[in-house]
């Protein structure tokens, strides 16, 4: 691995940022107050975009885990690392820092997000249903566990 | 507001020919597009929500219909995912097939890719060519599989079946015919003063916007940017095969359409030395080959075709999470599965590079033509069931 990663994971680690690594792949684990100034620290380090927004739901813990994939392009020696960032929410009304500003490639994503999870982006200038309609789907989640598939059996 | 200043909305699909199920709101002022608002969801299958509902093995085949002129990839991505949960690697030898099919489906894809760009600027003679050479891929993509287009054919800890006898030889024959066609269809479509008119210089991406929007694949390094997951996070049989990375430095339209030229070589090149180099070895994991019971065992090993152990129907996954991420046709791909022990995947986030090359609609598609609209929009390859999922 190269010295640039090495000195990115340092300098996480220094600000006492729960920093682990494996295989290539960097993970950051950080509370919602600290959540921009690392996402800045790992932009100032040559990150350039989000690669994949993972929200997962928790209904028994009162949890939705939130995972930024970030990677660069515009610098080659952090083309084979992935860079994990991941934060907590609370359930009943999860918000977070847009990061549309700092990384126009999330602009989408968020939406998506916040359709399929009911995340609120501060921020977000634009923040509308993206791939659900906005009448059936005002308020309903289908990616939060609460939702539930109703199956129609052949059996009557 | 003067009727000089008047502008007009036009919905640009979804029932446009050229819009596939999607569609753009554009604004435009005369002949010129001022502003452009994708509009998509149309196919919104829920495949994700869907995923949390069926057990790991049932996932494969549906993850591949989000994406069926790509499916292998889809599958391809999905099973690393998987397999890093599992804590499994394939054998070498599967690893060689699974490479093949990836590259016989890459240049089905771009072929596919670039026969709608070709009806789209109205070459309608590139559409049904680039549709005729496919048709070839396919046919060996059915050889080796038994489909022609959703194959489920990797499968956790190896592949589904073993090359045909014969397969080599048929490989080389259909490359010879597929090359010597590729060259007609250069003249005809790829080089053809037309073609070149109406994509140069139109729709340009240039390199640190591409960077800035994240955009992946093909148009990625139609902007000059050298990143192919390939290379940077090798996968399957690709630490061991020698290929370029095609890149262009101009980012437009034709650009785009040079770099999949440049793939399908390339993918062609791959497929030659997975043929040659093909170790031998068994094509399922260890781990799967001992459950079988001896005279399936025995079966499995002569015949070449998988008899799957009956623990891949109630297979339970240890807690934890995997990510599987490839370059397929349109760009890096990546599956993001999340396990919490049991036999359904608790969660399961799909990045797919259609998705992430959304953001060039409303970027690309701003003071140009309307008559551009078509040339600019296929350009990127862009298919909406998997933007959709």
């Amino acid at each position: 691995m190269s010295e640039l990663i090495d000195k990115l994971v340092n300098e996480l680690r220094s600000k006492n940022y729960n920093v682990s690594r494996e295989k290539g792949r960097i993970k950051v684990k950080v509370a919602l107050e600290n959540f921009v100034e690392v996402v800045k620290k790992l932009k100032n380090m040559g990150i350039d975009h989000v690669k994949s927004l993972t929200a997962i739901d928790y209904p028994s813990e009162g949890r939705i885990k939130v995972n930024y994939i970030l990677g660069s392009y515009s610098t080659k020696e952090l083309y084979e690392t992935i860079i994990i960032v991941s934060l907590d929410l609370s359930r009943d009304s999860p918000s977070l820092p847009s990061l549309a500003k700092m990384f126009p490639s999330i602009i989408y994503q968020e939406r998506e997000c916040y359709e399929m999870l009911g995340i609120e982006f501060k921020g977000h200038d634009d923040l509308r249903h993206l791939l659900l309609s906005s009448e059936d789907f005002t308020d309903v989640h289908p990616l939060r566990k609460e939702f539930k598939i109703e199956e129609e059996g052949i059996m009557a | 507001m003067s009727s000089k200043e008047k502008t007009i909305t036009i919905f640009y699909g979804p029932q446009h020919p050229a819009s596939g199920h999607m569609r753009i709101i554009l604004e435009v002022d005369g002949d010129v597009v001022i502003k452009a608002d994708p509009d998509i969801g149309y196919v919104h299958r829920g495949i994700e929500k869907l995923a949390e509902h069926k057990t790991y093995f049932q996932v494969i085949p549906m993850v591949e219909r989000q994406c069926l002129p790509d499916a292998a990839h889809h599958n391809l991505a999905y099973v690393l995912a998987l397999e890093e949960l599992l804590g499994i690697e394939a054998p070498e030898r599967a690893q060689y097939l699974r490479t093949l099919l990836a590259e016989i489906n890459r240049i089905a894809s771009h072929l596919y890719g670039m026969g709608l760009h070709g009806v789209s600027i109205g070459s309608s003679t590139a559409y049904m060519w680039c549709f005729g050479l496919r048709e070839y891929m396919l046919i060996l993509a059915e050889k080796l599989t038994g489909a022609r287009i959703t194959y489920s054919y990797i499968i956790p800890g190896g592949v589904r079946r073993d090359i045909p006898q014969g397969f080599s030889q048929d490989v080389e024959r259909y490359l010879r015919l597929f090359e010597r066609k590729m060259r007609d269809l250069d003249k005809l479509f790829i080089s053809n003063p037309v073609t070149k008119a109406r994509l140069e210089g139109v729709g340009v991406l240039p390199k640190e916007e591409a960077i800035k929007l994240g955009v992946v694949g093909p148009v990625l390094r139609a902007s000059g940017v050298e990143y192919d997951v390939r290379r940077v996070r090798p996968y399957a049989a690709y630490p061991w095969i020698d290929f370029e990375i095609a890149v262009k430095k101009e980012g437009d339209s034709y650009a785009r359409l040079l770099v999949r030229v440049k793939e399908i070589e390339e993918s062609i090149k791959i497929i030659r030395q997975v043929l040659k180099d093909l170790p031998d070895g068994s094509i399922l994991h260890e781990r799967y080959m001992k459950l079988l019971p001896p005279r399936l065992k025995e079966y499995v090993t002569n015949t070449g075709l998988v008899k799957f152990p009956g623990v891949f129907a109630t297979m339970k996954v240890p807690k934890g999470e995997g990510i599987g991420s490839v370059e397929a046709g349109r760009g890096e791909l990546i599956y993001h599965l999340i396990s919490n022990g049991e036999s359904k995947p608790y969660r399961l986030k799909i990045s797919t590079p259609s998705f992430r090359n959304l953001i060039l609609f409303s970027h690309l598609i701003k003071d140009v033509k309307v008559a551009d609209v078509p040339a600019i929009y296929l350009s990127l390859d862009y298919f909406p069931p998997e933007a959709d999922r």
